[in-house]
Order: structure tokens, then sequence, then C-alpha cells
């Protein structure tokens, strides 16, 4: 009896030691039991995270309630993002939050890299400009910290603090690891990537404001693009992705198409080393892999979603079901709806 | 790139291709090497089937290129009708294609440089950037190495955050003349709409909700909800040298299919702001109104249920214009009050951002010290003009007025009030900064209508401004318009900075009017300048043939005129084509201007360079044309018309004791080469 639990317990603690490469961090959306993170104890009790995220936790506890928000919006842009593949990012209640299917280099693994990391800066910013993080802007300024940089040359733009925030603590992961790991490697490149996202797709506005409102005098800024938007630039970059594999090049490690005819990637790119399973059939053995059995698909369709492809060729059930919608709805902004309530009959499709 | 000319596969369809569209149609089956051989062959065949039958079908019709519409047909009558509307929408798509290549491909041909030179160009740049990367990669993995032996992690977020700034291209200067920030409204609730301010951060934050799909927010009513922004952000405080701060709204609306926006809808705002100079004290009230705004949404993607969540892109919504920035701290509270009639059909605000923009502090003490520098040469130089004019026993003639009268209103442009405005809180600096500009454009533009028309050279007498009353009159005439308009939305500021005349339909139309007219009226009051120009140069060729036959002095002060009229019309003209590039530069630069490998920057530099170059421009025509102090004494009849004129340049600058003639000798061969 002790035995088996003695033995249980280094099972356990093999696994978590194994699965300790995925982005365990994410676990940090599932702790809304926690509250707020306030002070520098709640970091040391936060799972998922390691040593050295723990320290960036301690050393600024004010961005971490911005990181859950961020993991929280990765996981729900993912599942947006899946809803109609087959692997629709579903998470467990335990750790790795994806279970098993990112602990390998395949494409999702990749997308979930690049999105958790955008979502990390993404979420950072937007603190930094509503006031919540005091540390943002002009404090880490590019030309040095200077106490009235702000009145004499402005600040720089939250997004550079955001970015920061999320190399360091995002990536902190692969660094401690050295970079030897062709896995490291992918998993920086995506998080990059992820991040340029955000980047390069800055939206420019201007507002004239010179004599009598003429343009004579001109200023711009930069609004970060709606996450819906980072998430659907990713997807896309999920779709175009590129199979690598790790070569010595000098004396420095890259990643390089594994198919020399392929173009080669670039910094927006996101890069995969192993192909995705099927993702077909419910494998008890690997957390995550959950099967398509029971989920919905679109009979007309001929892409991913479209049953044949859904149910793996195992056929599908029709049944007819009454659904409630809300229709002909009247709204006040916020949080005011009057709608009516319609009845309707749809045929829904489940895969065997 | 692949040069595989004269090989098989040529004839058929390149099998990579082949196998990466079986990749992403069926990701998860593997396709043994013969099936796909023999997918390959399907195509080729599929291919040559219907190129043949298109070919035939293009010789039926007499026809020697086979055209898209041929390839159609062929499918048709082939059996696959179900592919044309598919084909069709790849065709479209290739058209677009194509046009947009032939664009780059005519670039490229106009280059005069071998594709092959130009391919291998590309190699070495795609090595290079390789190994530039790698370099950096190199660093980056040396700094972060470094950054990890020092335990303290306060140095490796520091690094990092160093790292990110010097990735970004460096763009982000800071010597811009005026900066924005975006700041994201906290939504506060204010469940018994107490009166009183609510703050997002900071000791006595509000109770708040982070987005409104929160279980919280579900039991608020709108009314409840207000958006505070709280100006400047953390650790930093607002200063006098911003000299202005104007607001800007942006509002990121959610897509939903059964709560769009509406068209022309207009939205209802109950604004505040707030201000207090230390963090301990209680706000103060500033102003208070309730403001309606246009709201201008599109959505980029087809409104079907695929997009909902997506974002409107809307125009963002002028808020607020403070003529002064006296104050630390300040607190915009903001509320979408909701009735039935209220603010119904604008869609499902997720939040509202702030862009406060104001002037750059160093800027503004840039400026200030130049406006400062060059008040007292330009006042010297009016003084001493007036002065000279006072020593002639003639009254002073048109032109002389007019030169002073630029004189005096580059002085009033010229002083340094803004120093006063970061003692007091004066609100109408941004009015006065106005009237002063439109003083100065005004004067000049009164300027050079008088002085073309004292250079006409023909017999009629023009000593006085009602003979230039149509331009006069058009120069008047435009200011005034603009003035009315400026007092109209600056005016207005004062008492309410939250004042637009944007906001309604009615201002938006008798401001469009004023501007259209004040623009009709700069235009003709060019078109008659122009037309002034033409004639002087008109009247310059005619005088030029009969030079010859004057005598010595009426042939040097004829030549003098000639100079000093081209020399003006040259300098004014460069100084107009300079500030106009500059202009058109910062228009469409955003900020910075890439030419080539070198980014110009379009800020502060240009600006205070246009200022001083007209400053420049001013004192040269005042120390130019101020009458020579000798001359009064030595002017007899013989020279009586040419005391009439000011002076030229070498008259002024050759005071020795050649005289009058000596000087008109010099101007003279000036003139001519």
């Amino acid at each position: 009896m002790t035995e088996e639990c003695v033995l249980r317990c280094v099972l356990m603690l093999c696994c978590a030691l194994l699965s300790a490469n995925a982005s365990n961090w994410l676990y940090l959306a599932k702790l809304s039991s926690v509250g707020s993170i306030r002070d520098e104890e709640t970091c040391e009790r936060l799972r998922g995270l390691i040593q050295r995220q723990v320290q960036i936790c301690k050393r600024s506890v004010e961005v971490m309630d911005a990181v859950r928000r961020g993991a929280q919006l990765a996981i729900d842009e993912c599942q947006f993002q899946f809803r109609n593949r087959r692997w629709n990012c579903s998470t467990l209640e335990t750790m790795p939050v994806f279970g098993k299917v990112v602990t390998q280099g395949t494409r999702e693994a990749a997308f979930v890299y690049a999105i958790s990391a955008a979502s990390v800066a993404f979420a950072v910013t937007r603190a930094c400009s509503s006031g919540e993080l005091e540390k943002c802007g002009c404090d880490h300024n590019v030309h040095g910290v200077s106490p009235e940089g702000f009145q004499w040359s402005g600040c720089s733009d939250n997004i550079a603090y955001g970015v920061a925030f999320s190399q360091s603590f995002v990536d902190v992961r692969e660094r401690s690891k050295g970079q030897s790991s062709s896995r490291a490697l992918m998993n920086l490149h995506n998080n990059e990537a992820g991040r340029k996202a955000i980047l390069s797709h800055m939206r420019v506005e201007c507002k004239c404001h010179g004599v009598s409102g003429s343009c004579e005098v001109k200023t711009c800024w930069k609004a970060m693009p709606p996450f819906r938007k980072v998430g659907n630039v990713i997807k896309e970059k999920f779709d175009g992705a590129t199979e690598v594999e790790q070569r010595k090049v000098g004396t420095t490690k890259v990643l390089v198409p594994r198919n020399s005819q392929f173009k080669p990637h670039t910094d927006e790119d996101l890069v995969y080393l192993d192909p995705s399973p099927d993702f077909c059939d419910h494998d008890p053995r690997t957390p995550g892999m959950l099967g398509t059995v029971g989920r919905q698909c679109n009979r007309t369709s001929k892409a991913i979603d479209g049953c044949e492809l859904m149910c793996c060729g195992r056929g599908f059930q029709t049944q007819e079901v009454e659904v409630v919608d809300r229709c002909s709805c009247k709204f006040h902004w916020c949080c005011y709806v009057k709608c009516k309530q319609c009845r309707k009959m749809v045929e829904m499709h489940t895969c065997r | 790139m692949a040069s595989s000319s004269g090989n098989d596969d040529d004839l058929t369809i390149p099998r990579a291709a082949i196998n990466k569209m079986i990749k992403e149609t069926l990701p998860n089956v593997r396709v043994a090497n013969d099936a796909r051989e023999l997918v390959v062959n399907c195509c080729t065949e599929f291919i040559h089937l219907i190129s043949s039958e298109a070919n035939e079908i293009c010789n039926k019709s007499d026809k020697k290129t086979i055209s898209p519409e041929h390839v159609i047909n062929a499918l048709e009558s082939l059996g696959f009708a179900s592919y044309i509307t598919e084909v069709k929408d790849v065709l479209q798509e290739c058209k677009t294609v194509a046009l947009k290549r032939r664009k780059a491909s005519s670039r490229l041909e106009n280059l005069g440089i071998p594709e092959e030179e130009l391919l291998r160009q590309q190699q070495e740049l795609f090595a290079k950037a390789r190994q530039q990367q790698a370099e950096l990669a190199q660093q980056e993995w040396l700094q972060m190495q470094q950054a990890a032996q020092q335990a303290q992690m306060a140095a490796a977020s520091a690094s990092a955050a160093q790292q990110a700034g010097s990735s970004q291209d460096e763009d982000e200067e800071d010597d811009i003349p005026t900066i924005a920030i975006r700041y994201l409204a906290t939504k506060c609730i204010n469940r018994h709409r107490a009166r009183g301010w609510l703050t997002p951060w900071g000791p006595n934050r509000c109770q708040q909700v982070k987005t409104f799909d929160e279980p919280l927010a579900k039991t608020l009513d709108a009314n409840d909800i207000v958006f505070a922004a709280h100006l400047p952000l953390p650790n930093a405080e607002m200063s006098p040298w911003f000299q202005y701060m104007l607001a800007v709204l942006q509002f990121d609306i959610a897509f939903k299919m059964i709560n769009q926006i509406e068209d022309d809808v207009v939205i209802t705002m109950d604004a505040g702001i707030a201000c207090r100079d230390d963090l301990k004290s209680e706000w103060a009230a500033k102003f208070h109104s309730v403001e309606r705004r246009p709201l201008r949404c599109t959505l980029a993607v087809p409104k079907t249920y695929e997009n909902e969540g997506r974002f409107y892109h809307c125009d963002p919504v002028p808020f607020l214009e403070l003529g002064t920035v006296a104050h630390k701290y300040f607190l915009i509270n903001l509320r979408l009050p909701v009735n039935d009639t209220v603010n119904v059909g604008i869609g499902e605000i997720k939040d509202i951002h702030v862009v406060g923009i104001h002037q750059n502090g160093g800027f503004t003490k840039v400026w200030i010290s130049i406006k400062t520098v060059f008040s007292p040469w330009i006042l010297g130089a009016t003084a001493w003009f007036w002065h000279r004019i006072g020593l002639m026993t003639r009254p002073p003639v048109l032109l002389e007025k007019g030169i002073l009268a630029l004189g005096v209103s580059m002085t009033s442009l010229n002083l340094p009030v803004e120093w006063l405005s970061l003692g007091f809180e004066w609100t109408w600096m941004l009015l006065l900064e106005d009237v002063r500009q439109g003083l100065f454009y005004s004067a000049l533009f009164c300027f050079w209508v008088v002085f073309c028309g004292e250079h006409l050279m023909d017999q009629s007498r023009r000593n006085r401004l009602s003979a230039y009353w149509w331009q006069v009159g058009l120069v008047v005439f435009g200011s005034s318009v603009l003035l009315v308009f400026d007092l109209s939305e600056r005016g207005v500021h004062l008492a309410n900075p939250f004042y637009s005349v944007w906001a309604s339909d009615i201002g938006t139309r008798v401001s469009m009017t004023f501007i259209f007219v004040a623009g009709i009226s700069v235009c003709l009051y060019f078109l008659s300048l122009c037309h002034m120009v033409r004639r002087v140069f008109r009247n310059i060729g005619g005088k030029r043939q009969q030079l010859p036959a004057m005598p010595e002095a009426r042939r040097l002060h004829y030549k003098g005129i000639i100079f000093r009229f081209k020399f003006l019309m040259l300098v004014t003209l460069a100084c107009a084509a300079m500030t106009v590039i500059f202009f058109i530069l910062n228009q469409v630069s955003e900020g910075h201007w890439h030419w080539g490998d070198y980014t110009l920057q379009v800020h502060s530099a240009f600006l205070t360079g246009i200022y001083g170059m007209w400053n420049l421009y001013v004192f040269t025509i005042i120390f130019l044309y101020a009458p020579s102090h000798k001359h009064h004494k030595s002017a007899d009849g013989q020279h009586a018309d040419v005391a009439q004129m000011p002076e030229s340049r070498e008259m002024r600058l050759t005071r020795g004791d050649q005289g009058p003639t000596e000087t008109y000798r010099i101007t003279g061969k000036r003139a001519e080469e």
C-alpha cells in the first residue's frame, strides 16, 4: 500500500518535471480563487510558475493581475480561433492547461506560445494605459530614467513596456534552459512572432490642431489592434506555419525549413518541429487529447468543421433540437438588453 | 528561384506545390508516393484536356489568343460547369494580382539592371540579413546570459525593456513638437449617482469592473457606469510648459448582429473635468457639460455572425480643448446617459480610450527661446526703419508703410508672451496665438500686393491703399471670416472646453461654409497676385528693350527696380517653396519620413527652422528696403523720382563717397548679371 503510494508520488513528480516545458503559467487563468495577486507571498503559492518567474512576480506584483488577465485572454482567443477544428483548445483543470498537446513541438503548440506571449504584452500594455501600473512608460524610457523626462520629452510608448515584460516573463522559461535545445528555439521564435503580430498591426491615428483646427500641426499616435485581430493574424500564421529543423550555422544554432524548397520563414511566421497528431480519438494516456466524439459538426461544409473531417470518418448522428434564441432585442449599451425569446428547431449533428 | 530549366518536371505541375496542397487539405493523411504521382498525372491530364478544348473553342471563334472566356467555355462544354463560379473568382483575383505585379515589374524594368544581377543582389542581401540576424541573436543571448549572472532580477527586466526599446526601429524620437498619450478609461461604478469625482487609481480608487462581461457588470445600469481617466499616468505630472491640452476619444465598439451601430448615430456624453495640484487634496471641478457628438464607424468585414466580436473602426471623436495646462493632475469623468431616446443604437461599447495631446515641454522651451531671441532683433529693425523714414523730408510712401506693418506684425508674433502663460492661467492664449498668426499672414499678403504694385512701372500712381482695394479687401475679408470661425470654436472653448462646432449638423455646415469662403478668397487673392506679377514681368520686358535708349540715370533707376523685384521674388518663392515642402512632408510622413536609408525626422527642428526663416525674411526686407540716410540730403531734382522708391540693397550697403551714380553703376551691373 505504502509502496504503491510512493511509486505514485514518484510518477507524478516525473510527470510534473516532464511537463514543465509547457506554458504552465497559463494556469494563472484558472486561479480565480486566489483573488487578486497583491503581495509577494501569493507569488510563492502560484502554481505553474518556475523559480525565475516567481522572482519576477515578487518584483512586480502589481503586474501579475494583468498577466492573469492575459492568460485568460489567450485561452479565450485560442478557443475562439480553434472552435471549428478537431482540437478546440479545450483546457483541463490540471496542469498543463492544454494537456499534453502543447508539450510536443507541434503547430498547435506554436500557436499557443505565440498567442500567450502576445496576450501578456497586450494585457500589460492595457493595464499601463489605464494607469494601473506605476512602472510603465516613463520609468523604462528608452533614453534612460529621468524624473523630469515626461515634462520635457514625453514618455516612450506603453507597448514597449508591455512587449518588454512579455519578453522577460514569458521567454524566461526558454532562456533559462539554454539555447541549445531546438524546442527552446522554436518557442522563443513563436513567442516573438506573437508579439510581432501586435507590433506590426498597430493602427496609426492622427489629429490636426493648427490655426483654426487646420492640419498645420498634426499629432499622430499608435493604437493597439483589438485582440481579435491579433488572434486572426496568428491563426493565419498557424495555417501557414513552417516545419523546421535545427541546423548549425557557424557557431549558432538556427531553425531552417525542413523542406529546402519552401520559402524561409520570417520573424512573423510560426514554426514547428513535429507534425501534429490527428486529434481524432480520445487517448487516456495523453491528457488533453479528448478526441472528437460528441463534437458538433457542420454537414454542408467541406472544410475541417465539416462532419466528414471532424468526425474522422466515423460518421455522425443527427438530432432535432429546440433552440431558444434571443431575438428582436432592444439594446442599451453595456448591460441592459430587452429581448423576446424565439424558439426554433435546428438540426444538430454530432460526431459518433 | 529554382533554375531547373530543361528538366522533365517542367512539363508537369511542380511536385512540391501538389504536395503542399495535399498536405493542406488532408493534414493528417499519409499519401503514398505512387498516389502522389497519380495525382500529379491526373492534374496534368486535366489541364491538357481543358487547354485543348479551350484551344478548339478559340479556333472556332477565329481568335488567335486563348482568353479566360475560352477556358470557361471549355469547362462548361466538358461538363465541369460547377467549377465556373470558383474559376471566375480566381480569375478576378489573378487580375488584381497581375495588375499589381505589372506596376512592380515596370519599376524593375526601368531600373536598367538585368534581372540576374538583381537576383544576385537579393541573395546577397538575404545572406547579409541572415548573418545580422544570427549576430543579433548571439548578442541577445550574451546579454541574457549576463543578466542571468546578476542575481537581481531587477537588472534583467530593465535590460529586457531596453532591448524592446532598441528593437523597435528608432522612430520613437522624443524630439517631436507634440505628444499624444493614450489613456484607457477605467469603468467605475457609481450606483447612487453620487456627486463627486471618481478616480481610476491611487488611494481612493473607485469600485470598478474590468469588462462588461463580468458577472458584476450584469447587475449594473448603464447610468451607473462612469468612465474615468486620470491625466497623466502615475509618477508623472502635467506642467504649464505643455501650453495646451487636447483630448480625443476613441471608442472600442464590438460588432454584434443584434446590436449594430445605426447610421448617423449621435452619442451623448455627460462629461466633466476636474483638476488638482497635489495627490492628496480634493478634486476641484473645472468644467462640466453634456455634449453630443456624431459617431462615425465602419466595419471592414461583412456583417455576418462569423464576424461577431470584431471591432468597428471609429473616427476619433474630438472631446476637449484646454488653452492652458495650469494644474498638475486632471481627471476626466464621462458618463453615457441612457434612456429610451438617448444613446440608442450606439452598439456595444467595450472601452473608451482618451487620447491626450499636448505640446512637448522641451519644444515649448526651444520655441519660447527662439521667440525671445528674435523679438528684439525684429523690434529693433522695425524701430530703426521708422527712424530712417522719419529722417526723410518727404512723407513715407505706401510700400514703406507696408514694410512697417510687416515688421510690427512680426514683432507681435515674436513677442514671447508664452512666458506669462507659465505663471498665469490664461485660457485665451491659443486664441491670441491664432490672432497673431492671422495678423502676420494678412500683413505679409498685403505687403506682397503693394510690392508688386509699386514695381508695375506704369505711369499711374498707387501711393494709397485704396488703389489695391480689390486684393486687400480679399485679404481682410478672408482673415475676418477665419477670425469669426476661430472665435466660434476657440472662443467658445474659453467658456466650455468640451464645445465643438463640428458636433452639430448646422455647426458643421456653417464652419465648412466659412472655411470654403476663406479658401476661395485666398485663391482669388493669389490669382490676382499672379496676374500682377505677370504684368510686372511684361513691363520689365518692355522696359528692357527701351533701356539702351534711356539716359544713364534713368536706365540705372529702372535696372535697380528690376533687380530689386527679381531678388525679392526669388527669395519669396524660395521661402514659400520651403514652407510648402516641409508642410507636405509633415502631412504625408506622420512625423517621420523614410528616404532610402535615411530617416528624416520631421519634427520641431522643421517648425523652428521655418519660423526662423520667415523671421529672417522680414528682417532682410526691413534692412534692405530702408531708405539711405545719405540720400535725403543729397536728393536733388534729378533724382526726385528715385527717392520716391526705397533703395536697393547695394545702395544701402555702399555708403562710401562714390555717391549715387557709382551705386547705380553697381546696381546696374548686378542686374545684368
